[in-house]
């Protein structure tokens, strides 16, 4: 028997014996799944995209279960992942490219803001005040938790919290911004 | 009393519409993807087991000749797999290292790739820096972690052989690389130690060489900062161990000639005929000096160059194999060689035809077709008699074509 049919076999016999694994992933996933997507769209302005790179996240973490899985937040990893392929897409040339063209739109009509508007809005900003805009609003983290993640001063998360809300008061002209946290 | 605060709100409402939208809630297609990935991972590492084996059983078949008196009846030396030996240290799963495409698009903690430069460290992020693509160009996204060259290391007698990278930045007034070798930690890779790094204003690692033996060595090629006004550029090879303390110890391993090394660009367009799979070239190789090329050979290769035919194309993976319709016959052939003076350039055209069949089969065994291809790439080389330089450190250009 050849090196590589052992290592088939190998991993056929892991996936018959793993029947509770797959209902902890599937639970998991379930629990997580929409709202990393939330963010991730809320971050790259696109739901298409944003499914694809969630569901990369999830596949990777798929692939590591049973490390991920022992960790005591495995979503954080998720997210993680998932927020650092969208960076690494967002940089790139054609999905670059049409980003900026949504970019353009900056102008929103209307007191009632609608999801539309909101994405417009959150893409015109600058990319660290979007990204902590969204990890606060949406993945409900708190301004100390965002710094651990980012690796800075709570204080910077402040500022750009405050200067994100600032700027998506004015594009979707919100009148009453709650200074906090 | 303070007021609510009216953005919350508006994301709640977000949130809610959004996850409403996420269409398949079930996790069906990420189990069969997990199991394509991890099969075509197998396959992957089988692959490099047998390239890091060949070697050494080439030399142990050599070495049993030359003592024995049947020595120059000798057969070529053909490697065939060993039986497996159970779980011990040297058992041929412990010989596997994952390949570059597992390192690519994987989070990894690296040093700074020129240590004490803080605007290049605020551009380049090397905490849980995401690998992308970079082995035939620099990424156009700067601060972007690229993948340049892949290769490992045997570290010591009976131990496991261990990832070696050349990784870059392109970090907006130039490109720095690094080699470190690596640990895959499952979630991520982290840095073991680092080889070699660009050095401000000094030497750029561009190029490395790993092997079984001598053991914990990295052969690694370096070039001045390249100065299209210059023309003294010096490039060399060191060989770099660690010490007792894990600091890189390097020896000078040899210098190449820089005689004919000019930078050469290749302009590559691929274009469709409208018919499927049918494609027309055009390449064009431009000299932008600073010294007249002579004698460079001229290779263009494909990846899966079975998808291919009418034109007999190396294979980019294995360039040492020329799929010519009838396994692996030859070593590869340049389709030219060309002497090219400073400002010239020389423009050659192909038709290849793809096997829309091979291909698909292609894409079916792997997961990401966007690293995958089809690619066609060409290069432009200057050869070395230097045996201890290796002959791609002499590549003055390459472009690789990604046709779907």
């Amino acid at each position: 028997m050849n090196a590589a049919a052992v290592a088939v076999t190998t991993t056929m016999n892991r996936d018959r014996a793993a029947p509770d694994r797959r209902a902890e992933f599937d639970a998991f996933y379930a629990r997580n799944i929409g709202r990393i997507t939330a963010q991730i769209r809320a971050y790259v302005g696109d739901h298409d995209e944003a499914e694809d790179l969630v569901a990369e996240a999830f596949t990777r973490a798929l692939t590591r279960w049973k490390t991920v899985g022992s960790y005591d937040n495995p979503a954080t990893w998720v997210r993680r992942v998932a927020w650092n392929l969208a960076t690494s897409r967002l940089r790139r040339g054609a999905f670059a490219r049409r980003f900026l063209r949504r970019q353009r739109i900056t102008d929103v009509e209307g007191p009632q803001p609608d999801r539309v508007d909101l994405e417009r809005a959150l893409t015109a900003l600058n990319e660290r005040h979007r990204k902590a805009i969204i990890l606060y609003y949406i993945a409900d983290m708190t301004a100390a938790e965002i710094a651990d993640q980012e690796r800075v001063a709570e204080s910077t998360v402040r500022t750009w919290l405050a200067r994100g809300r600032a700027a998506l008061a004015e594009r979707l002209r919100i009148d009453e911004i709650k200074e906090q946290p | 009393m303070s007021n609510p605060d009216p953005l919350a709100a508006v994301f709640t409402d977000y949130t809610d519409d959004t996850s409403a939208e996420v269409r398949d809630g079930s996790t069906d297609r990420l189990w069969r993807k997990a199991k394509r990935r991890r099969i075509g991972r197998v396959a992957v590492a089988s692959a490099a087991a047998l390239a890091l084996l060949v070697p050494a059983g080439w030399l142990l078949a050599n070495t049993a000749g030359a003592d024995g008196p049947e020595a120059a009846e000798e057969p070529p030396p053909v490697w065939t797999a060993p039986a497996p030996e159970g779980n011990g240290p040297n058992t041929r799963s412990d010989m596997l290292v994952k390949g570059y495409e597992t390192l690519v698009g994987a989070v990894v903690d690296l040093p700074s790739f020129i240590p004490g430069n803080d605007e290049v460290d605020e551009i380049c992020q090397v905490d849980d820096a995401v690998v992308v693509p970079g082995w035939v160009e620099v990424p156009d996204e700067e601060g972007a972690v690229f993948l340049r060259e892949y290769t490992s290391l045997v570290p010591a007698m009976d131990a496991a052989p261990i990832p070696v990278a050349l990784l870059g930045c392109d970090y907006g007034d130039g490109t720095a690389f690094q080699v470190v070798t690596l640990a895959d930690e499952g979630d991520q890779w982290s840095t073991i130690a680092q080889y070699a790094h660009t050095e401000a204003d000094g030497a750029v690692p561009l190029e490395i060489t790993g092997s079984d033996e001598p053991f914990g060595e990295i052969k690694v090629g370096f070039a001045e900062r390249y100065d299209p006004e210059a023309n003294d550029l010096d490039y060399w090879f060191e060989t770099i161990t660690l010490d007792a303390a894990g600091d890189p110890v390097s020896t000078p391993a040899g210098d190449l000639d820089v005689e004919g090394f000019s930078d050469l660009n290749i302009d590559l367009a691929a274009m469709a005929t409208g018919e499927a799979g049918v494609w027309d070239f055009t390449a064009t190789i431009r000299n932008d000096g600073p010294r007249d090329a002579t004698g460079y050979e001229v290779y263009m290769c494909a990846l899966w160059s079975q998808t291919f035919t009418e034109v007999g194309l190396t294979d980019c993976i294995n360039h040492e194999c020329v799929d010519t319709g009838d396994g692996c016959p030859s070593n590869r052939e340049p389709v030219a060689v060309i002497d090219l003076p400073v400002g010239e350039s020389v423009t050659y055209e192909w038709t290849v035809v793809m096997d829309l069949d091979q291909w698909q089969a292609y894409i079916d065994s792997i997961d990401d077709a966007a690293l995958a291809g089809p690619l066609f790439e060409i290069t432009a080389e200057k050869p070395t008699e230097d045996r201890t330089i290796p002959r791609s450190f002499t590549r003055a250009a390459m472009f690789a074509e990604f046709l779907l």
